[in-house]
């Protein structure tokens, strides 16, 4: 079995030849990555995305023995798109992230300014809102991909779709729009309204490009769940945020479908989310990614038994505590608990819980994917 | 219904609206400020123990929170020195490399719910500066917050800050986040980690009375 076929044999609810395996880097593992390997000939510095996650050229996806190829879309550009000196920036939609020091050299972007803080409801209309129709989005997006298409047998997934609640929270700022779901919701549902008829049209105008080359659509990040805890009640989600996901996603869903049949859809969302796993499963989300497995309510095995049969598991290996600050046995143990739990009968890529972040070393990657091709193998057979 | 129990459950509700109103009407019947703030208090201890026992969400005890602010501004001018004496001073602040505050932001509020005062310091605070205003403020407690895995190394920075400044004694040190844990707390010397917001109200409490 290749790659691609590998993946979607998974992502069917059928067995493959192996557990799938993929990962998402961030620039500094990247860069340390390129030297465990040998290959420094690589650029140093790829195409980025906003949380510092690079395009991993496919040379290094090969030498890894990974076999998904993620594709992000171009930025595009709108009156407040800004770049500063520092390495700052204004995106699209208004809202600037700031580049920030973290210690051992490494950077990251934080959000701090949301541009629609102290906006009212009128305020929405006239705000100056970024251009679905933009074709910077998808300059050379379809070239990529056929050429990935043609040259390599990786499954591609690609992160269109932007988001509807998390884009609010960065609009509003995180504290205004939580107070907002509750106590300002005539607002709310302007607010999201607003972004998910954006995005609807965004999708259609990059599937229009490109959506005959994609396996998996991911949808952008909606995090619905802290450590602890949920980040809101389920009645508060399904009366308030959940119509407007269900919108956004049905039509992705659909969108992508009409140009590859067999696409499905990915939807990120981290932390304890169980309380909302059915409500995904009901809006059409295919696969739930990162499955994080330090958060509450968040067992591997239970997710599996009540959830195994509707919606497949991607992600679930430790990036708070095993992958940064774990022994070689620590990341043995998780692979092997990972895949014990979520691949019998299919439904499991197999990654870490998120984009690896700069205290994880590429060693430790390049381990966790050995383990993967040491204990993945099917049938299962790990007690 | 009794103006004092109408204030504790607007509160618990965290209708920030109606709160200013409510307060206003309670002080023109007579009550103290004292007494109205003890009503509102009274609100937020309920909000914390239930967020500490999972039974409230992030939300809900924001708008508690805006609620219980939104009240105080009506009553600071009316409390007496006496009546808004605190417990103890809290420097509150996110460590360097970290933008996070909304964690921060809670905990700052839970805390001045409590009655205890709270110098805000803001996200991406350098260690020195941790030390700087517990010195300027006679802290008794520094509390720092941490979101990230990759700002976790900041809390061993901070704490020799305090020892090379000759002030480690004079404060408790406690810490907060997502990837923090006891073990950690205890490994780089801080006095105290708490699990979340409630539980942080709980621990400065008795770290102030001791």
């Amino acid at each position: 079995m290749n790659s691609r076929e590998r993946v979607i044999t998974a992502i069917n609810h059928r067995e493959p030849d192996r557990v799938p395996v993929d990962m998402v880097l961030t620039i500094d593992v990247y860069r340390d990555m390129k030297k465990v390997l040998n290959m420094d000939y690589l650029p140093d510095t790829p195409r980025m995305g906003r949380w510092t996650e690079v395009q991993m050229p496919i040379e290094m996806i090969n030498a890894l023995g990974i076999d998904m190829y993620y594709v992000s879309p171009r930025s595009g550009v709108s009156v407040h798109t800004k770049n500063f000196e520092d390495g700052s920036f204004t995106d699209e939609w208004g809202c600037y992230w700031k580049k920030t020091a973290i210690d051992g050299g490494h950077f990251y972007f934080e959000l701090v300014t949301p541009p629609l803080a102290n906006a009212t409801i009128e305020d929405l209309e006239s705000y100056e809102w970024p251009n679905p129709e933009d074709p910077k989005r998808y300059a050379g997006l379809k070239e990529e991909m056929k050429e990935v298409r043609e040259t390599t047998d990786l499954a591609i997934l690609a992160k269109f779709g932007g988001a509807v609640f998390e884009l609010a929270t960065y609009m509003r700022g995180h504290e205004r729009w939580y107070r907002d779901i509750i106590n300002n919701q005539v607002f709310a549902h302007a607010l999201m309204d607003k972004i998910c008829q954006i995005q609807k049209r965004t999708n259609e105008v990059i599937m229009a490009e490109v959506g005959e080359y994609v396996d998996i659509l991911r949808l952008s990040g909606e995090d619905l769940g802290m450590q602890d805890r949920p980040l809101m009640s389920p009645k508060t989600f399904r009366k308030v945020v959940k119509p407007h996901l269900k919108e956004l996603w049905e039509h992705a869903k659909k969108t992508i479908q009409s140009y590859n049949p067999g696409a499905k859809i990915m939807l990120h969302t981290c932390g304890a989310v169980r309380p909302f796993i059915s409500d995904l499963v009901e809006c059409g989300v295919d696969i739930l990614d990162p499955v994080q497995p330090l958060a509450k309510d968040m067992n591997r095995y239970e997710l599996k038994e009540a959830f195994g049969n509707d919606i497949v598991f991607h992600g679930n290996i430790d990036i708070q505590k095993v992958l940064p600050f774990g022994s070689k046995e620590d990341i043995k143990n998780e692979v092997r608990e990972a895949i014990k739990a979520l691949a019998p009968g299919g439904g499991f890529l197999l990654a870490p819980a998120h984009n690896v972040q700069g205290d994880v070393s590429a060693e430790n990657l390049v381990y966790m994917v050995n383990c993967v091709h040491e204990f993945g193998n099917y049938p299962i057979n790990l007690n | 219904m009794d103006i004092l129990k109408k204030i504790s459950d607007t509160l618990y509700d965290g209708d920030e609206e109606a709160m200013p109103g409510l307060v206003q009407e309670a002080i023109e019947n007579g009550f103290s400020a004292q007494e109205v703030l003890d009503a509102m208090m009274a609100g937020m201890a309920i909000v914390g123990d239930e967020f500490s026992r999972d039974e409230l969400y992030i939300p809900e005890v924001l708008c508690s929170c805006h609620a219980m602010m939104e009240g105080s501004k009506v009553l600071k001018p009316l409390l007496t020195d006496e009546d808004s004496k605190s417990i103890g001073t809290v420097i509150l602040g996110s460590v360097q490399g970290d933008m996070h505050d909304i964690g921060k932001n809670l905990v700052g509020m839970m805390f001045e719910g409590r009655g205890l005062k709270v110098i805000d310091i803001g996200i991406d605070v350098p260690a020195e500066k941790f030390v700087e205003a517990a010195i300027k403020h006679k802290a008794d407690i520094v509390a720092c917050s941490i979101l990230l895995t990759t700002t976790m190394p900041e809390i061993p920075k901070v704490v020799k800050a305090f020892v090379d400044a000759g002030v480690r004694d004079q404060v408790k040190i406690m810490i907060g986040g997502a990837p923090i844990t006891q073990e950690f707390c205890d490994r780089m010397g801080c006095d105290a980690y708490a699990k979340d917001a409630g539980g942080a109200v709980a621990i400065a409490m008795e770290l102030c009375q001791k």
